[in-house]
């Protein structure tokens, strides 16, 4: 199982930061290279 | 990037909101920038306003990812006086992952947590005992390192 199919990540900055907020949490981004 | 055991997976939900952004999208180039992004894999750890309050850059292997994100969250709530949370994620970490590069750091911020929660307490002293016992070369050992010499 790839951590694509385990972690249900955001892809829009705006919105993790509203969800954060919303569900009182933190974000933890992960800035990646696909290659 | 590797993220390792489902129980590393359910504190990072627990306590986060998991973003990822591929540093090869265009569309993204603006933000990476006042980001201040340089090398990959970049993790931050935010708050809801975008505040950055922990980092790292580079691959680590699974028990050191899952110490040092453990080690993030923990920092980012000590950063924002929530102190209990902080000790509880310090605490993870020194009983789960004692042997990785971040436990230091945890048995070090452990002792500030539970300062800045009690100053009455006499817990950082106790914490910077362990950590001189336990982590004797680590860096944060001298940042504590005032404390052993002499009145």
């Amino acid at each position: 199982m790839s951590d694509s199919d385990r972690i249900p990540w955001e892809r829009d900055y705006e919105r993790a930061l509203e969800r954060a907020r919303n569900e009182q949490k933190l974000v933890l981004l992960d800035i990646f290279n696909p290659g | 990037m590797t993220y390792p055991d489902d129980s590393v997976v359910s504190a990072m939900l627990a306590n986060a909101i998991p973003l990822q952004i591929d540093n090869t999208n265009k569309d993204a180039f603006t933000m990476l920038h006042r980001l201040h992004h340089i090398w990959t894999p970049d993790i931050r750890v935010l708050d809801h306003n975008g505040d950055e309050l922990y980092r790292w850059d580079g691959f680590l292997p699974p028990s050191e990812f899952a110490a040092r994100m453990l080690c993030g969250f923990a920092m980012a709530h000590l950063r924002s006086k929530r102190f209990e949370q902080a000790e509880k994620l310090y605490v993870d970490v020194l009983r789960r992952f004692p042997a990785t590069h971040a436990a230091p750091e945890a048995q070090y911020y452990l002792g500030v947590a539970r300062y800045r929660n009690d100053p009455e307490g006499d817990d950082l002293t106790a914490q910077w005992l362990q950590l001189r016992s336990l982590y004797p070369s680590s860096e944060y050992r001298l940042k504590q390192y005032f404390k052993e010499q002499p009145e």
